[in-house]
């Protein structure tokens, strides 16, 4: 799986850094920022990713499976 | 029911109470009620209301660290306070929310067990799979299985226009049913990798507030069950549980199991 959020419809409501601090951290301006850039296979990651992906208000974030 | 009684800051005496009034709160989710009970609903809905209002006042006068203190001293941007009105209904909904689909997802997840043979064996010896079987129960089961919006604007889907203004309502059991984003739909699959995306807690701006702590519950429900216990079944042969009829919700009135103790299965493999 690769994560990717795009930053014209992230709207910084910091969900994804809050709930999923494995896979997002904080960037500039508040807005979300991925940490793990690579493609990963780690099931418990996966379904983090997944979860987090639902759960922005913006659906700024993207999944790759 | 304890744990958010907990979270909130509640005495964790009062959670039979707040089990009670949580369950009279969803009753109008799901049925034609006749005029006395829903005076009954009104009337325990108030007591609710006091009960979290005296509540409120007490975190306002004597601060703790739990979700109650937060909201009595949670401030808009400008600076003002929440209206009495925003902190019950923030109140209300953590209480109901925690209680209610928790508790059924857990109940559901446990017939989905059951049901579907080879999953317990599979869940035995993977319990890194348990976090993909809470999702496919979610997924299938859905206990919040659809929820009222109000159209902001009109909206074309399937060749229909939906005026703005219209109340709408949204099914997310059946929008996870949808083959063509989950491959076999009705198949309980441990190794569907696009499991969590279902809208078991709605999405984006909507998104379920305590999604997290319903899935912290479920999983941890069912690590702790599939350590100490095995051999899940239906404690008759017919009539193990039945559903609440309703819309909204999808609650089990009751089921029926039964199963073996785990260190059983250890003493007689090591024998």
């Amino acid at each position: 799986m690769k994560i990717t959020i795009d930053p014209a419809l992230c709207r910084s409501r910091a969900r994804c850094y809050n709930l999923y601090t494995d896979l997002f951290r904080e960037g500039t301006d508040g807005k979300g920022e991925v940490i793990i850039t690579e493609d990963f296979e780690d099931e418990d990651l996966v379904v983090d990713a997944t979860s987090a992906a639902n759960a922005c208000p913006v659906g700024a974030i993207i999944l790759e499976y | 029911m304890s744990v958010m009684t907990v979270l909130l800051g509640l005495p964790l005496e009062d959670h039979e109470i707040l089990k009670h009034w949580t369950d009279v709160w969803v009753l109008p989710f799901s049925h034609a009620m006749t005029p006395e009970q829903e005076m009954y609903v009104a009337k325990e809905g108030i007591a609710l209301q006091q009960y979290l209002l005296a509540a409120m006042d007490e975190k306002r006068q004597n601060p703790k660290e739990d979700l109650l203190t937060l909201l009595v001293q949670s401030r808009r941007e400008d600076g003002s306070e929440l209206t009495t009105h925003e902190m019950l209904g923030f109140a209300e909904q953590a209480v109901v929310g925690a209680n209610e689909t928790t508790q059924n997802g857990i109940a559901m997840a446990m017939q989905m067990l059951i049901e579907n043979p080879g999953i317990e064996e599979r869940l035995h010896d993977e319990p890194a799979k348990i976090r993909t079987f809470v999702e496919e129960c979610l997924r299938l089961q859905s206990p919040t299985a659809g929820m009222y919006r109000t159209t902001t604007c009109d909206v074309e889907m399937h060749a229909v226009t939906i005026p703005a203004e219209s109340v709408v309502h949204l099914r997310f059991a059946a929008g996870n049913r949808d083959e063509r984003h989950f491959p076999e739909p009705g198949k309980l699959d441990l190794d569907r990798r696009n499991a969590a995306s279902h809208l078991a807690f709605s999405q984006a701006v909507h998104h379920c507030l305590g999604a997290p702590l319903a899935r912290l519950e479920l999983n941890l429900s069912f690590q702790i069950l599939l350590e100490r216990r095995k051999n899940f079944r239906f404690a008759y042969a017919e009539e193990n549980y039945d559903h609440v009829p309703g819309l909204a919700l999808r609650q089990l009135e009751y089921l029926w199991i039964k199963s073996d103790p785990a260190e059983a299965a250890m003493d007689t493999n090591a024998a």
